[in-house]
């Protein structure tokens, strides 16, 4: 009886530890047959200089069901890669954009970050291609 | 007794499984990581402008050094500092004087460590003190001619 109860407890230890993280994944309100939906975003700039001051226009997509509220939107960068050669990404300041913008079930909406094009950067910069990633922090709107 | 012994574990573990299954569904309803991608592209310099030099001012006659004027365009949405104008041709004069033309005696002196700015889109205008020089080769018809000198910049974003 005692091993009965034992294996009933951890069945349902695991049973919910699953479903738990199946609403982690979920967020918020999508179906549990499309676990791995998340908010994405895009968004690229071109025509920078040494000295430019930009601003980028990245567009957030809600998959969800629901409103979301957008808090953060970081962005990183990668080396640049051109004709001339490699460029450091040190030469991209990014902004780390902070703030609240809800977006409304399955629909889109464009955040502004500023961008700034180091004056110093070097000869080897021109016409380079930097990589940009982006990671998009968003809570269910209540 | 049994029964109460039951009861106990089945509290505990109740109380147990459910801050479990809360925490998660908590975590679940709080925070949505999403992750992109995109990309910054620089844009290539445009090749400043000028026109040829020019002599004014100043008389060139052999022996003499003489300004020599430029006007440089930056195309550019960024300001460039020009520090260095080269020859870069032959030196001819202005209404195609062929005779002149074979033999100007006119050399110019290449021009280094300058610090002229060119305001983004903007045009500039520069005196090169001396940087014409006529010699005793130049050839009598000469006299009177403006001359045209091809010359190279090259400078770079501030």
């Amino acid at each position: 009886m005692k091993r009965i109860r034992t294996a009933i407890t951890a069945i349902s230890l695991i049973v919910l530890l699953a479903i738990g993280a199946a609403f982690a994944f979920a967020v918020p309100g999508s179906s549990a047959k499309k676990p791995s939906k998340h908010p994405t975003a895009k968004g690229n700039i071109t025509n920078l200089w040494p000295g430019a001051v930009s601003t980028m226009r990245v567009t957030v997509k809600n998959p969800y069901p629901k409103a979301i509220v957008v808090k953060n939107l970081k962005t990183k960068v990668g080396t640049g890669t051109s004709a001339l050669g490699t460029c450091s990404a040190s030469v991209l300041k990014i902004q780390v954009w902070k703030g609240k913008v809800t977006i409304k079930p399955r629909k889109s909406k464009a955040i502004l970050v500023k961008i700034t094009m180091a004056a110093s950067a070097p000869n080897t910069c021109q016409g380079t291609r930097f990589p940009l990633s982006y990671v998009v922090k968003a809570v269910p709107k209540k | 007794m049994t029964f109460r012994k039951f009861s106990k574990r089945a509290i505990v573990t109740s109380l147990f499984l459910g801050v479990v299954f809360a925490s998660t569904v908590a975590f679940a309803s709080w925070l949505a990581t999403g992750s992109g991608t995109g990309y910054a592209k620089a844009r290539s310099a445009v090749p400043l402008g000028t026109t040829s030099g020019s002599i004014g001012g100043s008389t060139l006659y052999p022996g003499a050094n003489a300004d020599v004027y430029i006007t440089i365009s930056n195309p550019n949405p960024y300001p460039v500092t020009v520090t260095s104008v080269t020859g870069n041709g032959t030196i001819v004069t202005g209404d195609s004087n062929s005779t002149c033309d074979a033999s100007t005696g006119v050399t110019f002196t290449d021009q280094t460590g300058l610090n002229i700015l060119v305001a983004a889109g903007g045009t500039q205008g520069a005196t090169l003190s001396g940087a014409a020089h006529m010699s005793g080769s130049s050839d009598n018809t000469c006299q009177g001619e403006t001359f045209n000198i091809p010359v190279s910049i090259s400078g770079s974003s501030n």
